[in-house]
């Protein structure tokens, strides 16, 4: 915990985002200045959001809880520099985002992202809520870690606004917020992170698109 | 693929979600008790709540300000006897304490890390009733080597992921006692990573966030310089129960090395309730290698011969090399307990065809130089050390470490220890018990036994004789290189004054043409120079010529 107390830095602010913040966050973001409680109440809110995008970008259950709370530390920290110029989840975001890059940094080795969720959804620690069938899973699974294999190779400044954008859901107007980009640079990147992303599958000959059985009786997507 | 096409894959993926554990209510509570001490801006002048407390307290108190810092200072004397224990962690969880409930704990899991990169090497469960202990080994591709060691009934169960075979043999001699890395490690002293230690000293530190940190000192019994290793220990105070520790090994001259193995320790309520549950797949082919009971008699015996064979000797081998009939080597091997002196020469015959040497040749050949020194080991239970000299191109003098009592291969070597010469291992693969209508067996007590190694089987047929202590009369190992079997067969004995037998002559023939052969001769309680095992000598020996 001292650890993490001590290491608290505030993330950069945002260059850009249209002040979208609700009256009911700002009054709940005030009161955690004052009340532990109303802290609690933040953390409820976000720590799912947190700690899923930490794992879909890590592709380990106990590294992604380590960086959540990592993530909300800082957050605790920094509270009395947060401004209300972006909603307290893209915040967050961004605390997460620099947690996440600084692991990165620090860890070269990658392991199989294939090998990590069959072990995690065994174990029970990882859901895929439409798998019903063990071939649809095991599909569901190939697809899913052939995407974040290739999504982990790219450079993590087009890496991190794809995997919002596309793994996230997130607005292009959020991902600039959270990486302090300008929008103009946030489309760039992502337009040019899906050209590199389309070259990289096409050399690996990776298989993103669902088995043709399964397809046909999927008809489609389910998130 | 178009980026359209790749965004409309995105899409489609399905993105797993993870399934929240204890983390969730843990962080909340961590994070809650933490909000107190962080400075809120733009309330109370963004002090701590602890500072705000002190700051009312003394503007309300200002006029009387000295003579309250120094009742505090007073207090603060008074309290401090009692007061420095608690803050030492003393008042914390002791260490028998933690024993204690260790050994009530019917499940304890490990995750054993590399000290370095961090990453998993091993999982392993330890049960305490019945006594059971699995490990799996983490390695590329799932599942792994999977170990489980059923105590009760004195059986263990391997899995080789490569050959996709489970072999479950009677436990082998280094498996008999209980493997739980942390009762091996915390209660024991008899961790894998510190065999033979037992714990000489517990110094507890101080505790903090409910974790107090123990350094457990280990020690060699029964000697002041053994060899000494450290487990740190961290302890859950509200549990009693290590949550972490590292292994650190310590030089004779108390320097600290860094962490050789970390461990992740938890306590779950259960844990695999077979071999499978560990990960081994159910298709897996079944090895039973459990021997039959006589099987198992003969073989216990056998070994047991192995070990009666005197502790103190002197020994000379010769071995010729049918291939390189000008090459002869000659092995002196003194022997005292745990202590051992290996000498090895070698001799250039430039004859056409020379004749085996007698053994009084042989140390002749030594003596006047004739022989050249080329390898030497000196061996014993205090010094897991090995010193090597070369002559020669190479010639140098090598000294290599080994972490256990009997990691020196030289040891157990069937061409120059007579123990071994006698006695080789039997494997602890499948054995049978054989029979045969050669007269030349007759009287002769053969096992069988199958190896797999890549999915080749190997026949190993062993005939001991009863009449000379069960010596490995004769051994055929089917096939052993290119196809061809190996023939190892005494043709004479020889019997030491004090009963035991040993094998004088034996012939070795690889597909039915000679190979090499060993001429042995033991001498028993023989007076070796006292400074036999000392190691300086070797060394003096190494750096005086190197002949």
């Amino acid at each position: 915990m001292d650890a993490e107390a001590s290491s608290c830095t505030s993330p950069e602010a945002p260059t850009s985002f249209p002040a979208d913040v609700t009256s009911s966050e700002r009054e709940l973001v005030e009161r955690t200045r004052k009340e532990p409680e109303a802290f609690g109440l933040l953390y409820e809110e976000h720590y799912h959001t947190i700690l899923n995008f930490l794992y879909r970008n890590t592709a380990d259950v106990n590294l992604a809880e380590e960086l959540t709370s990592r993530t909300f530390f800082k957050a605790l920290c920094a509270l009395p520099k947060y401004v209300h110029r972006q909603p307290f989840r893209l915040w967050l975001y961004a605390i997460a985002t620099n947690e996440m890059r600084m692991y990165w940094r620090a860890e070269k080795t990658r392991h199989s992202v294939l090998t990590a969720l069959q072990r995690d959804v065994k174990a029970g620690r990882v859901l895929f809520h439409s798998s019903e069938a063990q071939a649809d899973l095991e599909d569901r699974m190939r697809r899913y870690s052939s995407l974040v294999e290739l999504l982990g190779a790219l450079p993590e400044k087009y890496r991190i606004p794809l995997s919002l954008k596309y793994i996230e859901s997130l607005r292009l107007e959020e991902i600039a917020s959270i990486t302090g980009k300008r929008l103009g640079t946030v489309k760039s990147l992502v337009h040019r992170g899906l050209k590199l992303l389309r070259r990289s599958a096409n050399q690996k000959n990776a298989t993103l698109a669902p088995s043709p059985h399964l397809s046909m009786v999927e008809g489609g997507t389910q998130r | 693929m178009t980026a359209h096409e790749l965004e409309t894959i995105f899409s489609q993926v399905e993105v797993p979600n993870v399934v929240e554990g204890e983390h969730r209510q843990a962080l909340k509570e961590r994070l809650l008790a933490a909000h107190a001490d962080i400075p809120v801006e733009g309330v109370h002048g963004g002090a701590t709540p602890k500072s705000r407390v002190l700051r009312a307290f003394n503007s309300f108190f200002s006029a009387q300000r000295r003579a309250v810092a120094a009742a505090i200072v007073f207090a603060f004397i008074l309290g401090g006897f009692v007061t420095w224990d608690l803050l030492n962690g003393r008042a914390s969880v002791a260490w028998a304490a933690v024993e204690e409930t260790l050994q009530a704990t019917p499940w304890v899991h490990t995750i054993n890390k590399d000290p370095v990169k961090g990453t998993a090497i091993s999982e392993c469960w330890y049960q305490s009733d019945p006594p059971g202990f699995f490990m799996s080994l983490k390695v590329k591709g799932s599942p792994g080597y999977v170990f489980y060691a059923d105590y009760a009934l004195k059986e263990e169960w391997v899995y080789q992921p490569a050959e996709n075979i489970v072999t479950i043999h009677t436990l082998r001699p280094e498996n008999e006692k209980p493997r739980g890395d942390l009762y091996l490690q915390l209660i024991n002293g008899n961790a894998t990573a510190f065999p033979g230690l037992a714990i000489r000293s517990v110094q507890r530190g101080k505790s903090k966030d409910g974790i107090t940190p123990f350094d457990v000192l280990l020690q060699e019994p029964d000697k002041a310089d053994g060899r000494k290793g450290l487990m740190r220990v961290w302890v859950d105070d509200s549990l009693k129960l290590p949550v972490r520790a590292e292994a650190y090994d310590i030089s004779q001259d108390g320097k600290q090395s860094g962490p050789m193995s970390v461990c992740e320790i938890d306590y779950p309520q259960s844990g695999p309730a077979d071999i499978y549950a560990a990960g081994v797949p159910r298709d897996a082919k079944i090895m039973d290698a459990r021997p039959a009971k006589d099987v198992a008699r003969i073989l216990a015996e056998y070994d047991k011969l192995r070990e009666t064979f005197p502790k103190k000797y002197k020994a000379t081998v010769i071995i010729n090399h049918s291939e390189q009939k000008n090459l002869q080597e000659i092995w002196i091997v003194s022997r005292d307990g745990p202590n051992y002196h290996l000498d090895c020469y070698t001799q250039d015959v430039k004859r056409a065809h020379p004749e085996p040497l007698t053994f009084d040749e042989a140390r002749t050949a030594i003596e006047t130089g004739t022989a050249e020194l080329a390898a030497g080991y000196i061996w014993g239970k205090d010094r897991h050390v090995s010193e090597l000299y070369r002559a020669g191109k190479n010639a140098g003098h090598i000294i290599m470490k080994f972490r256990e009592p009997d990691g020196c291969p030289e040891l157990n070597s069937e061409s120059h220890i007579p123990e071994y010469i006698g006695w080789p291992s039997v494997s602890q693969m499948p054995a049978k018990r054989i029979a045969s209508d050669d007269l030349q067996l007759a009287g002769l007590v053969g096992i069988q036994v199958n190896q797999v190694n890549l999915g080749v089987v190997r026949k190993d047929q062993f005939w001991f004789n009863p009449q000379r202590d069960s010596i490995a009369d004769r051994r055929v190992l089917d096939p052993y290189l290119d196809g061809k079997p190996w023939l190892r067969t005494v043709t004479e004995y020889a019997q030491l004054p004090s009963g035991h037998w040993y094998p004088r002559h034996i012939q070795n023939n690889l597909g039915g043409k000679p190979w090499w052969d060993i001429w042995l001769e033991v001498a028993e309680n023989p007076a070796l120079p006292p400074d036999t095992f000392n190691a300086a000598s070797l060394r003096r020996k190494a750096d005086s010529g190197m002949r």
